[in-house]
C-alpha cells in the first residue's frame, strides 16, 4: 500500500513501538536485574543498570548457582549447543535423504513410505515419550549425547518441507543431469543441495531453536549433573529450598540461555527470509 | 557423425495407455528430422526414448549402428535442448555448459577451451559469468543451445525448443539454429507443433497423430502430396479447405456438393461403387479470375487485409460450403461482393472420407 496519511502512519508507528515495549519488558527486567547484587534485587524491581554484571557474568558461566547445585553454565550452555546443534544436523540430514529418495526414486511402496513418515507428524515427542525412554534406557544411552539427540532427529516436518521443495524442482533439471552423465548422488550434492540452500537455512535456524528449547526429553533422560542443558538448568534455579533465590544469577543464566538463538537468527536472517518467502528457480 | 535408426518403437504407459503405435524411420547421418503433431501426439515420448529418458515398450533403437535401448542417456553420446531450457539455476553460465564436460572427466584447460569456443559460436563470451536468472529469455536459449554443443554429440535433440519464445525471436533462434546445425552438420530431431517451424527447419519432417505415423517426407513433398487428411489439414496456414464431394465415375471431374463440376488430371484411382470423396484446396491455390473463366465464385463473408496477403472467408455459391481462399497481395474485394475463383486440377487433393488416405 503506498498512501499518505501522516495520522495513520503515526498510528501505526505507536502500535508498533507499544509491541516492541511490550515484548521487550521482561527482557529488560531480566538484564537489568542480572548486572545487580542479589541483595538489591531481593525485594525490589531495579530499574537501572547495576555494577556487577561482569561479576555475575563470571560467576554463572565458571560456578552456576552454588544453592542449586552449583553446576557451570558455560557447561550447560555446552551441552545445549551440542544437542541443538546435533538434533539439526541430524534432522536436516536424515530428511533431506529420505525426500530425496521419496521424490526421484520410484521403489515399490514409495508412497506408503511417505504417508508412514508423515502419519509420525501426528505423535511429538511428549506422546511417545515413555516408549522411546525404554528404547533409550535399553540401549544405554542414558545421560549421553546421543541419547539427547537421537529421538528427536527423526523428523517428519522437515521431510515433508523438502519434499514439497524437491517437487517444485522441474523435473527437466533432473533429466537434463541425466544427459550431462550426473548420477543421482551427484545431482543430489551438485543440483539439489545448492538449489535447497535458503531452505537449509531457514530450517537450521527454526530447528535450532527447537533443539535448544527442549526441556522435557532432556530432563527425562538425564541424571547425570555434566549432562544438564541450560533450559533445564534455569529451571533448576527457580526453587531453591532454604536458600537466597539469587535473582541476578538465575536472570544471567535466562540472558545468556537467548544469546545462541539470537545469534543464529541474525546471522542467517537473509537467507532465513528468502527460504521462507521466495521459491528460487 | 551419426545414423539414427528407429524400428518398430512402440510405448505403452502403465494403465494400457498406449502413446506410439510402432514407430518407424531411418534418420540419416547429418540429417535434420522434424517431428511434428498437434499436442499430445506422442512427440516428445518418441524423442524422450532416443535420449533414453524414456524406455520402449518394444522396438529398437540404434545410433550408429549401435543398440541403444538399455543405454543411459549419459552413455548414448547424445545432447537434449529442453523446452523450458533446464538450466541449473544457481550454475553461471560458463559452469551449466562446463557441467557435462566435468561429469565426463575432461581435462580442465580443454574444458575451457571448448566452452570459450562455443560461446564464440553463440554470442555468449560476455555471458558466462552471469546466472540464468540474468539473463533473458533469448540468451537463456542460446545458453541451453550451447550446452548442447559443447559436448560435441553424436545427435541433438530439441524439445519444442522455442515455444517460449516472443513471436519474434522465435523466427530470429529458427534461422539460428538452421544455421548452427548446417555449419555443425551434428544429426538432429526437432519435435515441435509449430508447423511454420516444422516446414522452415526440417530436411524430412515425420508427420506424427495419436502416436501413428502419419507421412514421413520433405516439407515440399508433405505441402504438395499429403498422405493423409490429417497432413493435409495441419500442414499450411490458413490450413486446407476440405470439402466433401463426389467422384464422376469417367474420373474426369470431382464434382462439388450437387452440380459444381471440378476437372481432373490424371485421375487412375477409381472408386468403386461409393464414390464419395474429400476433396482439399489449399486458400493459396485458389486464384481470383474473370467471371467467365470462373469454375465457383465465393459469397465473401469477411476478410483479413494483411498487407501481403488477403485472406477470405466466405461460402460457396451453390453449395454453402464455407471456403478459405488467400489472394496475394492488396485486393479490392469486400463483403457481400461474388468472388470468381478458379483452381488448376494439380492442386486438388482427393482423399477418401473414410480412410483419410489420398487417392490421387
Amino acid at each position: 500500500m503506498v498512501e499518505n496519511r501522516p495520522w495513520l502512519n503515526a498510528l501505526t508507528h505507536l502500535l508498533l513501538i507499544f509491541g516492541i515495549i511490550v515484548v521487550i519488558f521482561p527482557i529488560y527486567i531480566a538484564l537489568v536485574t542480572s548486572t545487580h547484587e542479589a541483595e538489591d534485587i531481593l525485594t525490589t524491581v531495579q530499574p537501572w543498570f547495576g555494577s556487577e554484571m561482569l561479576e555475575n557474568y563470571g560467576t554463572v558461566l565458571q560456578k552456576g548457582k552454588v544453592s542449586a547445585s552449583g553446576i557451570p553454565v558455560g557447561m550447560m550452555m555446552w551441552n545445549s549447543l551440542i544437542m541443538a546443534l546435533g538434533i539439526v544436523v541430524g534432522k536436516i540430514t536424515i530428511s533431506i535423504l529420505s525426500a530425496f529418495a521419496i521424490v526421484y526414486f520410484r521403489f515399490p511402496l514409495r508412497n506408503l513410505c511417505f504417508w508412514t513418515i508423515f502419519l509420525t507428524l501426528m505423535l511429538p515427542v511428549e506422546v511417545r515419550i515413555l516408549p522411546t525412554y525404554a528404547v533409550v534406557a535399553n540401549l544405554g544411552l542414558l545421560n549421553s549425547y546421543a541419547g539427547l539427540t537421537l529421538p528427536l532427529i527423526a523428523s517428519a516436518t522437515a521431510t515433508f518441507l523438502f519434499r514439497q521443495f524437491f517437487m517444485t524442482v522441474p523435473e527437466e533439471l533432473a533429466e537434463a543431469a541425466r544427459v550431462d552423465g550426473a548420477g543421482p548422488m551427484k545431482f543430489f550434492f551438485d543440483i539439489l543441495l545448492p538449489l535447497s540452500r535458503t531452505n537449509l537455512a531457514a530450517l537450521f535456524v527454526i530447528l535450532f531453536i527447537y533443539g535448544w528449547n527442549q526441556y522435557l526429553w532432556p530432563l527425562i533422560v538425564t541424571t547425570d549433573e555434566s549432562m544438564t542443558t541450560i533450559v533445564m538448568g534455569i529451571q533448576r534455579m527457580l526453587y531453591v529450598a532454604d536458600a537466597i533465590p539469587e535473582w541476578n544469577i538465575t536472570m544471567a543464566t535466562a540472558i545468556l540461555a537467548m544469546l545462541p538463538p539470537l545469534l543464529v537468527v541474525i546471522v542467517m536472517q537473509r537467507l532465513f527470509v528468502k527460504g521462507l518467502v521466495e521459491t528460487e528457480k | 557423425m551419426a545414423t539414427v535408426s528407429i524400428k518398430n518403437a512402440t510405448k505403452t504407459y502403465p494403465g494400457n495407455v498406449q502413446a506410439l503405435h510402432g514407430i518407424s524411420i531411418d534418420i540419416k547421418d547429418g540429417e535434420l528430422i522434424v517431428i511434428v503433431g498437434p499436442s499430445g501426439c506422442g512427440k516428445s515420448t518418441m524423442l524422450r526414448m532416443v535420449a533414453g529418458l524414456e524406455t520402449a515398450t518394444s522396438g529398437d533403437i540404434h545410433i550408429n549402428d549401435e543398440w541403444v535401448n538399455k543405454k543411459e542417456p549419459a552413455d548414448r553420446d547424445i545432447a537434449m535442448v529442453f523446452q523450458n531450457y533446464a538450466l541449473y539455476p544457481h550454475m553461471s553460465v560458463y559452469q551449466n555448459m562446463a557441467y557435462g564436460l566435468k561429469n565426463r572427466k575432461i581435462p580442465k584447460d580443454q574444458i575451457e577451451q571448448r566452452v570459450r569456443e562455443t560461446a564464440k559460436i553463440l554470442e555468449l563470451e560476455n555471458l558466462l559469468v552471469r546466472k540464468p536468472k540474468e539473463l533473458s529469455g533469448g540468451q537463456r536459449q542460446r545458453v541451453a543451445m550451447g550446452r548442447a554443443i559443447v559436448r560435441e554429440p553424436k545427435v541433438f535433440l530439441f524439445d519444442e525448443p522455442l515455444s517460449n519464445l516472443d513471436a519474434k525471436l522465435r523466427v530470429h533462434m529458427r534461422l539460428e539454429i538452421k544455421r548452427l546445425q548446417e555449419r555443425l552438420g551434428v544429426t538432429t530431431i526437432y519435435v515441435t507443433h509449430d508447423q511454420v517451424e516444422a516446414m522452415t527447419l526440417g530436411h524430412r519432417l515425420l508427420l506424427m497423430n495419436e502416436g501413428r505415423v502419419e507421412q514421413i517426407g520433405t516439407p515440399l513433398e508433405v505441402y504438395e502430396k499429403p498422405k493423409t487428411l490429417f497432413v493435409a489439414e495441419f500442414i499450411g496456414s490458413p490450413s486446407m479447405n476440405l470439402i466433401p464431394a463426389r467422384l464422376d465415375p469417367s474420373g474426369n471431374q470431382v464434382i462439388l456438393g450437387e452440380l459444381l463440376p471440378l476437372p481432373l488430371n490424371n485421375f487412375e484411382n477409381i472408386v468403386n461403387g461409393d464414390s464419395s470423396v474429400t476433396l482439399g484446396m489449399r486458400p493459396e491455390h485458389l486464384e481470383d479470375c474473370e467471371a467467365e473463366n470462373a469454375l465457383m465464385f465465393l459469397q465473401v463473408e469477411l476478410l483479413e487485409k494483411l498487407g501481403a496477403d488477403t485472406i477470405v472467408y466466405g461460402s460457396l455459391d451453390q453449395t454453402d460450403t464455407p471456403l478459405t481462399v488467400r489472394l496475394s497481395g492488396i485486393h479490392p474485394v469486400d463483403t457481400g461482393d461474388r468472388l470468381p475463383l478458379t483452381i488448376t486440377p494439380e492442386h486438388l487433393h482427393i482423399f477418401d472420407s473414410d480412410t483419410g488416405n489420398r487417392l490421387n
